[in-house]
């Protein structure tokens, strides 16, 4: 069992990252710490999927014409990582650029202070128009 | 000495504990103002049914109260003013509030637990890392890494799979890049923002920035235009590039930075770019899918000039990348003077 573990290490490291950052997800009230755990997931996923795209011995997929293709790695996962940062790091802009609305409106970054706010303007609203 | 306890514990750990049911007669005293507040903070919260761990309403909530802007259909936190409604009140159980808080917890360790354990298994049942026979490895590797340098004139497999065979992906990814661009533009863009004072950058920064920018620059073209020879490419080569336009912003200020590179300027380099990107690709697809015959020569592979369209796409893409992380620093950056 540890020998197996120790053999997919990189599968392994994977998995624990992807829960760190899962439970970041849950128990940090503050939305710039979600954003960082959301992150951390992302990170689990590459590693996962440029580990799969590894072959033992082998060298970075730079190909001379006509050379062995067993020598080298799977080119194919580094082609899916590279389409999974671009996605990252736009869906992460995003989602600073909305937390920094959301600063700018109610002056907190803890998602409870938030939500609280919020009800309290629709609890307003629904005072002044009764 | 309590004092600092106080301080020392937060609000929040200090809720958990009143939320508790501990005894009044605790380190607070029994009159304490703030606790007794807090009382009825619990009753008003179990009264409307709903549960949040929001001290904060608490602090804002006697200032409301002043000003009359709880409704009148609640029913009133206090004793006297909560006698007639006394009986549909729920009865305050001690401790809920912290019970609650323990169960969220445990609940989402435990859930994350779970799926650990699930991706756990599911990775000891993988094949083994680096693994020839793994399914991974197969007829689709083989054929980009054998046929790849041939049949795009690109060396670097990579490049030539994203920008030759999958181009049309690429294409949606910087399509992507851009949107978020754009939208990070609607939610930000202040339209009576103000360029701060720029009180130049302190001395480190100063020495350090202006000996390494035209390095950081010089190997981001550099990577961006190896993309096809080299570990590397438009999007790598374009973060660097991005970072260097960030430090460059560092050393000569803001408004410098506005006159040489106005961010009006960047988007239309974008957008360009992304246009000569779809026109350049939507080229191969059509004569290529329709049997033309007009290619692009893809010159001796493991040249600067090889790789027919490659280089060109690598630096649509890299000036993109570049211009899309420029714009994003400068868009956080304005958001800061309030």
């Amino acid at each position: 069992m540890l020998e197996a573990l120790l053999e997919q290490r990189y599968y392994v490291a994977a998995v624990v990252l992807f829960s760190i950052g899962f439970v970041t997800l849950f128990l940090h009230p503050n939305l710039i710490k979600k954003i960082i755990g959301l992150n951390l997931m992302d990170t689990a996923v590459f590693l996962f999927l440029a580990a799969m795209g590894y072959v033992d011995g082998g060298k970075a997929p730079i190909v001379p014409p006509g050379a062995e293709a067993e020598t080298y790695v799977n080119p194919v996962p580094g082609g899916l990582v590279l389409t999974g940062i671009v996605v990252a790091v736009s869906t992460t802009a995003l989602f600073l650029a909305l937390t920094h609305r959301l600063y700018r409106r109610y002056h907190s970054l803890n998602l409870d202070v938030i939500l609280m706010l919020s009800r309290e303007g629709e609890e307003d609203g629904n005072h002044k128009t009764a | 000495m309590k004092r600092t306890d106080r301080t020392r514990e937060g609000w929040y750990e200090r809720f958990l504990r009143w939320a508790g049911g501990e005894e009044p007669d605790g380190p607070e005293g029994p009159e304490d103002p703030e606790r007794q507040e807090f009382q009825e903070y619990l009753e008003y919260i179990d009264a409307h049914g709903y549960l949040e761990f929001g001290a904060y309403r608490l602090m804002r909530w006697k200032e409301r109260k002043e000003k009359g802007l709880i409704p009148d259909t609640a029913p009133a936190p206090h004793h006297e003013a909560a006698k007639p409604a006394q009986p549909e009140l729920p009865k305050r159980r001690p401790g809920r509030l912290r019970q609650q808080v323990k169960l969220y917890r445990f609940l989402s360790v435990a859930v994350t637990a779970v799926l650990a354990g699930i991706f756990l298994a599911v990775a000891l049942a993988l094949p083994t890392f680096g693994d020839r026979s793994a399914p991974a490895v197969n007829e689709v590797a083989r054929r980009y890494l054998e046929q790849g340098p041939e049949e795009t004139g690109a060396v670097n497999a990579v490049t030539g799979m994203i920008l030759d065979y999958r181009a049309f992906d690429t294409f949606g990814e910087s399509a992507v890049l851009f949107a978020a661009a754009a939208s990070t533009i609607l939610l930000l863009n202040n339209p009576r923002r103000r360029v701060r004072t720029f009180r130049g950058p302190d001395e480190l920064t100063n020495l350090l920035g202006r000996r390494l920018l035209p390095v950081i620059l010089l190997f981001g073209v550099y990577i961006v235009l190896n993309g096809h020879l080299s570990p590397g490419g438009g999007f790598s080569g374009g973060a660097v590039l991005g970072g260097g336009l960030i430090l460059a912003s560092l050393v000569l200020g803001e408004e410098r930075m506005e006159q040489l590179l106005p961010s009006r300027r960047t988007t239309r380099v974008t957008a360009v770019c992304l246009l000569a990107y779809g026109v350049m690709k939507g080229y191969s697809f059509f004569t290529g899918g329709n049997h033309v015959g007009w290619d692009v020569p893809k010159g001796t592979p493991g040249e600067l000039f090889s790789g027919g369209l490659i280089l060109p796409l690598n630096i649509c893409v890299g000036v993109i990348v570049a211009c899309t992380m420029y714009t994003f620093y400068t868009l956080f950056l304005e958001g800061e003077e309030e």
